[in-house]
């Protein structure tokens, strides 16, 4: 009778050298992962714990903050109509400053007895001219030199006298055209 | 029996892989479901908070404003300023305007001409001139007085007592009886009210020292005729019985 031997142990196959490599990083990688997981997620938490509530308390100041503002909406439209106003009117009066209405006592201020303004003409700019009636010589002169010493006052400038004539009466007739000057600092 | 054997040795031949793989697959499951919540929150607190801090500001801000501003006096404040420059062209003012000045100054406003075009202002197409800081309206006078008078009249116009007229051409003519004719080519203004107050956290603007100075002029200026309607609490109720 002949004897049958049967070999119980198992063959030993050689891993693959990619197998072998997986097992060897694959726990260390698995135990990275679980720490890196851990340690976030432990910072994590703290950092809510630690802002959360500030952020809540922030956001529900904003919140109740908003809700008186809106309570006073009413105000604020008729503030802000206001304010609208005021800064057109500033801005109106800031670029038209009273050059029109400032020129007349400059002008009629020097007038005399013997000076009659027949016409004048002003515009925004300052830009004037006038025709006048001098009765007599004198009256002339004493006009001429009181535009002069407006002229060194700096309160007109350019001053152009044309057309003078003298009448049969004695009279002088004749058109000045000057520029007046005025800071509107000046202007009130 | 035979493929349970190689499950067996298959298993016990990848064990560490295996068991590695699945401890990565529930790490990861994990991350989605805990850390990056967590993450995202973070985020949201980290940007927002600065934002809220700088909304909180503005909206305290504009909280201390508009809890110092009276209703009552802004609202007579505003109804002295809507009557220099309106929000509409309000051609009824200005003859009331020219009234006044008629008999605050003594000048007789001889013709007025108002280049009112388009009468109504809100559905009329609005386009402000360039360079202007408010819609306009032409308008031309003859004014006939002593220069004196005349002056007063010019001045008047805008010393903020009425609606505000400025003057761009004046012309002076002395008459025969001494008085003097004056033609007037000027502007009044209109600007209409804004629809919208913009956002809550819009910042105010500051009503400036210059700006507190017109209000004072206007207040010393002009008298309000027109008395805000005031509404009694309580209404009193007539009899029940008409007879009794």
């Amino acid at each position: 009778m002949s004897k049958k031997t049967i070999n119980l142990i198992i063959e030993k196959d050689d891993d693959l050298p990619v197998l072998k490599r997986l097992k060897k990083f694959a726990p260390v990688t698995a135990a990275v992962c679980l720490i890196l997981f851990v340690l976030l997620y432990s910072i994590s938490l703290i950092y809510l714990k630690l802002n959360t509530s500030e952020y809540n308390k922030l956001k529900a100041e904003v919140t109740s903050s908003e809700k008186k503002i809106t309570s006073y909406q009413a105000t604020e439209g008729l503030y802000l109509a206001t304010f609208n106003i005021l800064d057109v009117i500033n801005k109106i009066l800031a670029k038209n400053f009273s050059t029109v209405a400032d020129t007349l006592p400059e002008v009629y201020g020097i007038d005399s007895d013997e000076i009659d303004i027949k016409t004048l003409t002003v515009d925004r700019n300052g830009q004037m001219s006038f025709s006048l009636t001098a009765y007599s010589l004198t009256a002339l002169e004493v006009f001429v030199g009181e535009l002069l010493n407006k002229q060194i006052d700096a309160v007109f400038s350019d001053i152009k006298a044309q057309g003078i004539l003298r009448d049969k009466d004695g009279s002088y007739t004749m058109t000045i055209s000057l520029k007046y000057r005025k800071s509107p600092a000046a202007t009130s | 029996m035979k493929n349970r054997l190689k499950i067996k040795s298959f298993i016990l031949k990848y064990e560490s892989v295996l068991s590695s793989f699945v401890v990565v697959l529930f790490i990861l499951i994990l991350t989605v479901k805990l850390l990056l919540p967590n993450f995202l929150r973070i985020t949201t607190i980290f940007t927002e908070r600065k934002e809220l801090t700088t909304k909180l500001v503005q909206l305290k801000k504009k909280e201390a404003l508009l809890t110092l501003q009276n209703r009552d006096v802004l609202a007579e404040d505003f109804a002295r300023l809507n009557m220099i420059v309106p929000a509409s062209k309000d051609y009824v003012l200005l003859f009331s305007t020219l009234d006044q000045l008629q008999q605050s100054t003594g000048v007789f406003v001889t013709r007025s001409d108002f280049q009112l075009g388009v009468v109504s202002t809100s559905s009329a197409l609005l386009k402000k001139p360039v360079g202007e800081p408010s819609f306009l309206l032409p308008i031309n006078l003859e004014v006939t007085g002593d220069i004196g008078q005349i002056e007063i009249f010019l001045r008047s116009l805008t010393n903020l007592s009425g609606r505000m007229i400025t003057v761009n051409h004046l012309q002076l003519t002395m008459l025969d009886d001494g008085s003097v004719r004056s033609s007037i080519d000027g502007n009044a203004y209109f600007n209409p009210l804004p629809k919208t107050i913009g956002k809550i956290d819009s910042p105010l603007p500051q009503i400036k020292h210059e700006y507190r100075q017109i209000i004072e002029r206007v207040s010393q200026n002009m008298v309000l005729d027109r008395q805000p309607p005031e509404f009694p609490s309580q209404v009193p109720v007539g009899n029940d019985n008409l007879f009794f």
